[in-house]
């Protein structure tokens, strides 16, 4: 039983893809939950998506593709906030139009790389078994920046994920925290790219949170069950993926997922399984009252 | 090194944690534990992996990129060698992604092969990752690209990085693969050499083989048709003509690629194109349907029929003779 936990890290690469997919969800789990909650989803798709454009530019002129991404999607997160703002479109209008045009560039420019455009499928699907520890020490800053971000504004973004009308009445910057969001969103994305790649770090962003939503109702409680759902669904996952040869990515998400459906299940106050027996009970206070 | 940065890493999760979990039950705290331990433990175990000889066959451990790699090492290595190919046969090696036991393979090989020109590049973190620090490396098509002057009408020749397309070019493979195995496992030298010179001497029957069957074709219609550029090599050996609809890999047909191929095969007359069972291409069936030609199989790696390099490049040559002729 213990060797079967202890066998995979033996391995070098399996630690390494522990530690960075483990960071990835980690932040992302955080940051989730204030996407989840302002329903800002696919933003996170968005600016993955989109920085293909920046990856290519850099691909292209042999530079660091992550450096790439990020130099896109700093950008990218604020050009949607102030489309939509401006132009006075629904932000998922504004996602709609930097999505498909930074995809659309990033096509555009791999089909010109004259030779091989080799890595185009491990960034669409991420390659966390190819981590090297410098990706390791990339990723942790950018979740310690990131974090230390989230601690620091925690009262302003609390009170904007909830009431944004209310909270720009009671002094609090709206206006910094709402150009401020989809920037870290877009910063944890690209952190989360080497781990899962830009397909599939929407769920890595979206599903820990909306798993912690159903679990508890206060802030606090929430953070704390997205970071567990994100950490054990990085753990089993990558065991699922060594034990059954499965790939590595795809493996995270599909558990996280799992828990997903286990607490639309059996979620206390929400789920679905206790919704019979929660009108019953509510029907015979009623006639009780 | 290794140990900081697991140290680290715990360090700030139980601060983060601690701070978020203080109005939480402690039931939660305990469930963030067995990722730390499971970090932990790790450490302790990290120093214990890596053989390079697998214990009850004597035999050494080689991992290649594609699967046409690991058939000429295993020509070459014999009963001496393991060999193992990272993207399995018949599967399309750029969607292809790798898993766990993957990397376990390479963690043990004493040789790693890869192809090298950047059809495989992608590979590379993955090897790169999990290769043992003694493990020799072998990348088959150094010395090649340097021959080729990048001036072809279609498509520059330096860029397709199938090179063992021309079976002299798969001999520069083998001799790359021997000498590597040569290095990894120098006590069997003399029985690497006689292995690859017995198997070069097959290659160039092949190579003769080949030509005896494109001969028949006659010289008007000796154009191979193709949706990705991946036989360049074949039609230079051989005195042919290619075309692709797409150039790279990248799968990215532009209408004038369309109306260039469609002209070529109604000038030639050509009875037929060619594509590669697994990568059915919508725009050459459409291309090929709209000139009468039909669509024929031909294989870039190993897969399907192809089972070894040689039966692939014979089948290859017997398909292109049977439909053009």
């Amino acid at each position: 039983m213990l060797d079967t936990v202890i066998e995979p890290l033996e391995f070098a690469f399996m630690q390494r893809a522990l530690l960075a997919a483990g960071l990835a969800g980690l932040v992302c789990a955080v940051v989730g939950i204030f996407v989840v909650l302002k329903g800002m989803a696919f933003m996170g798709d968005a600016v993955a998506h989109s920085s293909l454009a920046g990856m290519s530019v850099a691909y292209f002129f042999g530079g660091n593709v992550f450096w790439g991404a990020l130099a896109w999607a700093v950008p990218a997160s604020l050009a949607i906030t102030l489309i939509s703002r401006r132009a006075n479109l629904r932000l998922d209008t504004a996602i709609g139009i930097i999505f498909a045009s930074g995809f659309a560039v990033g096509i555009i420019l791999m089909s010109r790389v004259s030779n091989y455009t080799a890595d185009l499928f491990g960034l669409l699907f991420g390659n966390l078994l190819g981590v090297s520890w410098s990706d390791v020490i990339l990723i942790s800053v950018i979740a310690g920046v990131v974090l230390l971000i989230v601690t620091a504004l925690y009262k302003e973004l609390l009170f904007t994920s909830y009431d944004s009308t209310m909270s720009a009445a009671s002094g609090i910057p709206v206006r910094l925290v709402e150009y401020l969001l989809p920037v870290l969103v877009g910063v944890t994305t690209v952190a989360s790219l080497k781990a899962v790649g830009i397909v599939l770090v929407l769920a890595l962003l979206v599903t820990p949170a909306a798993t912690a939503t159903l679990l508890a109702r206060r802030l606090p409680g929430i953070i704390a069950y997205s970071i567990t759902v994100a950490l054990a669904a990085t753990v089993a996952g990558l065991y699922l993926s060594f034990y059954a040869g499965l790939p590595s990515g795809p493996s995270i998400v599909v558990v996280a997922t799992g828990f997903f459906l286990l607490a639309l299940l059996f979620s206390p106050s929400k789920g679905v399984l206790w919704r019979g027996r929660r009108e019953r009970l509510a029907a015979v206070e009623e006639t009780v009252g | 090194m290794n140990l900081l940065i697991l140290g680290l890493f715990i360090a700030t999760l139980n601060k983060i944690t601690s701070r978020y979990l203080a109005r939480v039950p402690k039931t939660l705290t305990l469930t963030c534990l067995p990722a730390a331990v499971l970090l932990l433990a790790g450490c302790s175990g990290a120093q214990a992996a890596s053989v390079a000889r697998d214990e009850n066959r004597d035999a050494i451990l080689v991992a290649a990129t594609i699967p046409v790699l690991a058939d000429l090492a295993r020509n070459v290595g014999g009963s001496l060698v393991e060999v193992s190919s990272a993207v399995p046969p018949g599967v399309d090696a750029h969607s292809y992604q790798t898993t766990p036991s993957n990397s376990v393979t390479i963690s043990r090989a004493a040789l790693t092969i890869s192809n090298g020109s950047g059809l495989d590049d992608f590979l590379l973190p993955i090897f790169q990752s999990a290769r043992p620090g003694g493990a020799v490396h072998v990348v088959a098509s150094d010395g090649l690209e340097s021959q080729f002057p990048a001036s072809e009408p279609v498509i520059s020749l330096g860029a397709d990085p199938h090179f063992w397309q021309n079976p002299i070019f798969a001999i520069h493979y083998v001799e790359q693969i021997r000498d590597g195995l040569i290095q990894a496992d120098p006590g069997n030298a003399a029985r690497y050499e006689k292995q690859a010179q017995r198997y070069i001497a097959s290659l160039r029957q092949l190579d003769e083989n080949i030509a005896g069957l494109l001969d028949q074709v006659p010289p008007n219609r000796r154009i191979l048709v193709t949706h990705h550029q991946a036989f360049s090599h074949l039609a230079a050996r051989y005195g042919w003509q290619t075309m692709a609809l797409a150039p790279g890999d990248a799968g990215s047909v532009t209408p004038e690629s369309i109306l260039q191929v469609s002209q070529k095969i109604k000038d030639a007359g050509l009875s037929s194109v060619f594509v590669e069972p697994r990568f059915r291409s919508s725009a050459l069936d459409q291309v090929a349907r709209d000139a009468r030609a039909k669509v024929s199989a031909i294989y870039a790696g190993l897969g399907g029929e192809a089972t070894t390099y040689v039966e692939m490049m014979q089948f290859n040559a017997r398909s292109l003779a049977d439909n053009l002729r």
